[in-house]
């Protein structure tokens, strides 16, 4: 018997092979840039041959056309899980150049680069699968890669310490999630969401879902389940900081959205999980938004900060129906989020325990920077003019629409208080004078790229929306 | 033309970092002409003969979304456009010597973008255009304020982003909710204020509180009222005022304010007409309270600045009181408050700030005897004053006699007690006419020079305060009357003062038609 009898290679039509193109070309891409990261010049190397893979598999994501297939019974790739995975390439590609400029700097190993393709892979695994133990292998491919980035700064004890949480607490996470997968099994005898939704109504489909839910919550770091998220983020090196937190965000939402949706189309699952759902919505913007009001570091406010999203976010996941507004809302997030730690990249390059007052003075000497870290300041607080107001406005009327007028109203009261401490930064930058001479960063290109991009995005998406509201709205 | 209105000062804005710094305040001065031209030009081609909207624009901005780019000048919206073109000039040339500030060209970009979201506010006929612009207003005033503002201007910026934030995010969640039942009633998604107010809003008086349209009327109202303000959501203005830079106060005062109550006639009445009702003698009695609470909190200050603040807070209430009295007289003298509150509070802010470039201090009590010194500037200060407390012959008088008469006619309790704060308001608004200009000469000289020192650093942000006034009082006893900049701006704003005091209708005459057709709506629909 030969091996090719043993496992037959399952025939696979040709649009399933476009849609698993993107994968193999991460995968395979990946592995070359770990080779090639254990050259001499392998920064350089890596960091090309990543930027390449990432290209190449997001141009196959617009050139192969976006055909709903099914493909050996556990990837499900359609239009949506195409534009999910194309907003995590440019998370991707932003965290790739931002790491291009602050790799020296840190002496991070250049294996920092594959673990960002590697992960990328993982998450896009993670979005287009429907089948909850595949979906559970791809949460640990993606996981690991982001544990090791975390922990990858060897220069500082603080980034060990944030990896070690990361993964314990991680790990927790994965195991509720598989328990509560396996539970699901044993009530519907299918590891598929979307049969899971019709499967007859029983309590262990009730627990299963909950824990599965549980779990999610926990990566996107909703309350109670939050309490890695202010020591990862102020652990882990800024460009890592920030594609975590726009990258983890997408895929693990995109992962609950399912789950909660077969979840809320079972009788008896629906009464529990609306109630886990937006007693943690409200608790993730309050506690979120109140904790970034007593935050003194700049990463820690943002770490608080980005836990208040989460809340707004769930709001948007549990108003149900078209999630079109949760996916323009991260959209327009990872702009803004990626956006803002590139400003600190190129604000305070080596200080990311700092406190809110090292960027006192920014606003008179590095007056572009400084703009556009305003910018993404106010779009992350959703003023207008800027895409983060669209994205706020989609979510909130969405919840509006949905009938969750009381989870709004927490929600917009709450974000007064993120107004205020979105502007604590912009008052220090602009209205407190710096306390001595700070010694010049050197110019960084990448971040430059990241910066430029995001706030032209930010702009553009903020007055003219009208495509990309369209363009997502008709996936759904 | 109406969108040349609203973006012209954007324009310039971002024209700014090419200009060359020597020529940018001037440059900033010209767009505000220019626009004063277009204002005028639009003033004189409105047909006051029609209520509706006129040199409507209308193109589709996110059509999913039934949101429109949609502007439109009616009878209401054309006094207060005008008087923010009208004030713009008056502003850069009443502060043009004083202001000299830090980033200059920051500082100009800022006042121009305010410019664009005023005149967005009122313009607007689209309900997420008019939050958009109103909410981006916000922005270059928090600059204004938080920047170049006084040794407090921190706290009192983030106090001022704070509480308007609170009022219009509360604004928002009720658009949500009015677009979604205009999608659910007409079958399309618009956010047009045209189609809001055709909405069937369900409000039962025996339960107002759980009525779809009390709700909606009480989140649009609170942030208007906010912004208007009344008491007690009065506390972020004195800070703002006092801190804020010259040119930042007189918008403020003159046009940003308006912005609360031309919601409230825009926006709260008539779509929301029996909530109003219902709400109307509650927020009447507010107005009340803020027109004697701010009188009396007046008398009490000794900073010449927070005086006119709360001479602001005290004048503002008299339009909650004219609006909510459901009188067509009182409604229109709430229209012409507005605009004298606006013309009356720029100028006595003008001459807060020419007394605080000259003596570096705004204690009453510093000080005295200066109309000997500066007459032209006592004989302007006295006609904003008599402007302020509503004498005869005077636009302050116009509007706040037709309030009084009309809300007399409803509800004469109320009127009375507003009368009362005529009288309070004489008392303030003289005591400081007399503590500045006439009084003991409490050592206008050596005194104040030395106070004077004092406060400059600390009292002005930096590379401010040691302009133009500073070595004319170092030498002696001389404090420089008005030069000719500063008397054009006064000139301008007295001309308006009389033109307006004696004959009413040449100001106000185009909005009689869209007032009265107002009141008509408001009349068919609460017809018992």
């Amino acid at each position: 018997m030969s091996l090719l009898e043993a496992f037959p290679m399952p025939q696979l039509s040709a649009e399933a092979y476009a849609g698993l193109m993107p994968f193999l070309t991460l995968g395979v891409g990946a592995t070359i840039a770990l080779v090639l990261s254990a050259t001499s010049r392998g920064r350089v190397l890596g960091m090309l041959t990543t930027l390449a893979t990432i290209l190449i598999s997001a141009l196959q994501l617009r050139v192969f056309p976006a055909a709903t297939v099914e493909i050996g019974g556990v990837l499900s790739v359609d239009a949506l899980t195409h534009v999910l995975f194309l907003m995590l390439h440019l998370a991707a590609l932003f965290g790739v150049l931002l790491l291009s400029s602050q790799d020296k700097r840190e002496n991070l190993p250049a294996e920092v680069y594959p673990l960002v393709g590697y992960a990328l892979a993982g998450m896009g695994l993670l979005v287009s699968s429907r089948h909850l133990l595949f979906q559970f292998i791809a949460l640990e491919i993606l996981s690991l890669a982001i544990y090791v980035l975390v922990a990858v700064r060897r220069t500082r004890p603080a980034s060990a310490e944030a990896g070690m949480k990361y993964f314990i607490l991680g790990g927790l996470a994965s195991a509720l999630f598989l328990y509560g997968a396996a539970l699901l099994f044993g009530a519907t005898s299918t590891f598929d969401v979307r049969e899971m939704a019709t499967a007859t109504p029983n309590m262990l489909k009730v627990a299963g879902f909950l824990l599965v839910t549980v779990g999610l919550l926990f990566k996107v770091g909703a309350f109670p389940f939050h309490g890695w998220v202010p020591d990862v983020y102020e652990g882990a090196s800024l460009p890592v900081t920030g594609f975590m937190a726009a990258a983890v965000k997408i895929a693990a939402f995109f992962a609950l959205i399912p789950v909660c949706q077969a979840a809320l189309q079972d009788p008896m699952a629906k009464f529990p999980l609306t109630v886990l759902l937006a007693v943690s919505a409200g608790l993730t913007m309050a506690y979120g938004n109140v904790a970034a009001l007593a935050q003194r570091g700049i990463k820690r406010l943002l770490a608080y900060s980005s836990i208040a999203h989460t809340g707004y976010l769930i709001v948007g996941v549990l108003a149900g129906g078209d999630s079109a507004p949760v996916g323009l809302y991260l959209l327009f997030y990872i702009l803004s989020a990626m956006g803002a730690f590139a400003c600190l990249q190129a604000l305070i390059p080596d200080r990311d325990d700092a406190p809110i007052d090292a960027l006192a003075g920014a606003g008179l000497a590095r007056p572009v920077v400084a703009a556009m870290f305003t910018l993404f300041l106010f779009g992350m607080a959703g003023l207008p003019l800027t895409a983060g107001f669209i994205g706020k406005y989609l979510v909130f009327a969405a919840g509006v629409n949905a009938g969750l007028v009381p989870l709004v109203v927490v929600a917009v009261l709450t974000s007064v208080a993120g107004v205020y401490y979105y502007l604590r930064v912009v008052v220090t930058m602009y209205m407190k004078t710096a306390p001595a001479k700070t010694a010049a960063v050197p110019w960084q290109a990448g971040t430059a790229v990241v910066m430029g991009l995001c706030a032209l995005f930010t702009l553009n998406w903020g007055l003219r929306p009208e495509t990309v509201v369209k363009w997502f709205h008709s996936l759904w | 033309m109406l969108s040349t209105i609203v973006f012209l000062p954007l324009v310039a804005a971002l024209l700014l970092p090419v200009i060359p710094l020597s020529l940018a305040r001037r440059f900033a001065f010209g767009v505000s002409l220019l626009s004063l031209a277009l204002a005028a030009k639009l003033w004189f081609d409105f047909d006051g003969s029609s209520a509706g909207f006129q040199f409507a624009e209308q193109v589709p901005w996110i059509p999913f979304l039934g949101i429109h780019y949609a502007l439109g000048v009616d009878g209401i919206a054309l006094p207060l456009v005008a008087l923010t073109a009208f004030i713009a000039p008056i502003a850069w040339l009443g502060t043009w010597p004083a202001e000299n500030p830090a980033r200059p060209k920051f500082f100009l970009a800022n006042v121009l973008l305010l410019q664009t979201g005023m005149y967005g506010t009122f313009l607007a006929r689209d309900m997420f255009l008019f939050y958009f612009f109103w909410e981006v207003v916000l922005i270059p005033m928090f600059f204004l304020i938080g920047i170049w503002g006084g040794q407090n201007r921190v706290y009192a910026t983030v106090k001022f982003f704070i509480y308007t934030m609170i009022g219009s995010l509360l604004m928002l969640v009720a658009i949500f909710w009015l677009a979604q039942q205009v999608y659910l009633q007409q079958g399309v998604p618009s956010t047009l204020m045209a189609n809001m107010s055709q909405l069937q809003l369900a409000f039962d008086p025996a339960a107002p509180w759980t009525s779809p349209q009390a709700l909606l009327f009480l989140a649009f109202t609170l942030a208007f009222v906010i912004k208007v303000p009344m008491v007690p959501f009065h506390t972020w203005l004195p800070d703002a005022h006092v801190q804020a830079p010259t040119i930042g106060s007189v918008f403020l005062a003159a046009v940003l304010l308006k912005m609360g109550t031309y919601g409230l006639i825009r926006i709260s009445l008539p779509m929301f007409p029996e909530a109003a009702l219902w709400a109307g003698p509650a927020l009447q009695i507010m107005g009340v309270i803020g027109v004697l609470y701010g009188a009396f909190c007046a008398m009490a200050q000794d900073d010449f600045k927070k005086l006119v603040a709360y001479s602001s807070v005290s004048h503002m209430g008299y339009i909650l009181v004219g609006l909510f009295s459901f009188n067509q007289i009182a409604l229109a003298g709430s229209l012409y408050q507005m605009i004298n509150h606006g013309i009356a509070s720029a100028g006595l802010f003008l001459i807060v700030g020419f007394l605080y470039e000259r003596l570096h201090t705004r204690d009453l009590n510093q000080f005295g005897s200066l109309a000997k010194k500066v007459p032209l500037m006592a004989v302007a200060f006295m006609v904003m004053t008599l402007s302020s407390v509503a004498l005869p012959g005077t636009n302050g008088f116009v509007g706040e006699f037709t309030i009084l008469l009309g809300t007399f006619q409803q509800q004469p309790v109320v009127a009375g007690l507003c009368g009362l704060g005529v009288i309070f308001g004489a008392v303030y608004a003289l005591k400081a006419f007399q503590k500045v200009m006439l009084g003991p000469p409490s050592g206008a000289g050596e005194a104040v020079a030395a106070h004077g020192h004092g406060t400059a650093g600390h009292g002005h942000g930096a590379g401010h305060g040691h302009g133009h006034g500073d070595a004319s009082h170092d030498d002696g006893h001389a404090v420089a009357d008005l030069n000719g900049k500063e008397l054009t701006a006064m000139v301008l704003l007295t001309a308006f003062v009389f033109i307006v005091g004696f004959f009413p209708e040449t100001f106000f005459g185009a909005s009689r038609v869209a007032l009265e057709t107002l009141h008509q709506t408001l009349a068919t629909r609460l017809a018992p």
